[in-house]
């Protein structure tokens, strides 16, 4: 394969895991380490390097509607970051001392708890009191526009503390993965600090890229981040994301879940195996 | 007031999206037309040698600026991957101006502490690796 045909190859991929990523609400940054790796061997470490790239990429394209809509919390996502962006520095430190068959379990297992979480209906109740001391210290609270209820839906945050926890958990794993680890920021933000859904997947793509930023920073100045791959992957998910972000409104994401969730399926055996071998 | 927030955040984001890409999109259009080999399937070099651990890449400010100097591809798309990593960090700076400007000082200390992790998250890398 000549490295025009490669860049090319590795551009339409992106494109592909940049679609499937927005439509089914994952991001593209899952795909791409198992294909760097499995389907053309590269070094783990390089694969998680580009991958982080496509990871801001993506999070900043679609921070950027979510923000202007107002479903984005900023202050809670703000305050949250400082859980997150810790986390990232942690696993960048963490990584220099796995070595990359950890990093192949680490990653299978990352991707079947987000195809249990895929399968798992989100359901979230909101409070409209707290208890919460840093929340309220804070005013971490939030309202959005509903357009499907046509009301304004105004909410209270609870467990804070909990939601640090999880969220500096999902830094770690960022970093070290190379994904945004959104299904874990989203759950933090829904399940433990009661957002609603709307808001909490808003806010959670927000944070992903700032989270990204933080490991991308090291792994930048370390030499992780290999131009050659970063170019094809980062055109390639933002114009995936970009038609994807177009077509949601027109498809019924039912199908292409089962089909990710398959995908999904297969990727984790191969990388148990990789990593066991 | 918080409206205005939301949408400057907002452009910051898409600016740096956009120049970055256009960037990223220039640089391997260069460093393919430079690369007449790299075209060619016969006699050119594989892939493989620019996606090991031994290619060599500007990724340091130093080597990316002389890199930009010599009108290299690898240098313009590493400017474009380090300007996407600062987007999301420009975009913390802005809100700690921002919570400053509603006098939230709380928030905009809260703020202050993320940039500085992020800022210091390329020292990090440099020195361990």
């Amino acid at each position: 394969m000549s490295p025009l045909d490669f860049v090319i190859i590795l551009a339409l991929i992106s494109v592909g895991a940049g679609l499937l990523g927005s439509l089914v609400g994952l991001g593209g940054g899952i795909i791409i380490v198992p294909v760097l790796t499995l389907l053309f061997h590269i070094n783990i470490r390089l694969a998680i390097g580009a991958s982080i790239i496509s990871v801001i990429a993506t999070s900043s394209g679609a921070a950027i509607a979510y923000v202007k809509e107002r479903l984005t919390n900023l202050k809670a996502g703000m305050f949250l970051e400082i859980a997150t962006t810790t986390g990232a520095i942690t696993g960048a430190f963490l990584t220099t001392l796995l070595t990359g068959r950890i990093l192949y379990v680490l990653f299978a297992v990352v991707l079947l708890y987000s195809s249990y979480s895929m399968l798992s209906k989100r359901k979230t109740m909101i409070s409209t009191t707290s208890d919460d001391k840093i929340a309220n210290y804070f005013d971490l609270h939030g309202s959005y526009y509903d357009q499907n209820e046509a009301k304004e839906i105004s909410y209270k945050v609870t467990r804070t503390k909990l939601g640090l926890i999880i969220m500096y958990i999902a830094g770690i794993i960022s970093a070290l993965l190379g994904v945004g680890s959104g299904t874990l920021k989203v759950s933090a933000l829904d399940t433990a600090m009661r957002m609603p859904i709307k808001a909490s997947t808003a806010t959670s793509d927000f944070m992903i890229g700032v989270t990204a930023a933080a490991s991308a920073g090291a792994y930048f100045s370390r030499g992780q981040i290999d131009p050659f791959l970063a170019a094809p992957i980062v055109v390639g998910i933002l114009i995936g994301a970009f038609i994807g972000s177009k077509m949601l409104n027109n498809i019924k994401p039912a199908h292409i879940k089962i089909l990710f969730l398959i995908v999904l399926l297969v990727i984790a055996a191969e990388m148990i195996q990789r990593g066991l071998s | 007031m918080k409206h205005s927030a939301e949408i400057t955040i907002s452009r910051i984001l898409k600016t740096g999206v956009i120049i970055s890409s256009l960037l990223v999109l220039t640089g391997i259009t260069i460093f393919i037309a430079h690369h007449n080999s790299l075209i060619s399937p016969q006699g050119g070099p594989a892939y493989k040698q620019y996606v090991t651990s031994g290619f060599r890449f500007p990724h340091s400010l130093s080597s990316i600026s002389s890199a930009l100097k010599n009108g290299s591809g690898l240098g313009i798309i590493m400017l474009g991957v380090l300007l996407l990593i600062i987007t999301p960090i420009i975009r913390v700076a802005a809100s700690i101006l921002l919570f400053m400007r509603q006098r939230n000082t709380p928030m905009a200390l809260v703020t202050l502490f993320v940039f500085c992790v992020l800022v210091l998250s390329f020292v990090i890398g440099a020195i361990v690796s």
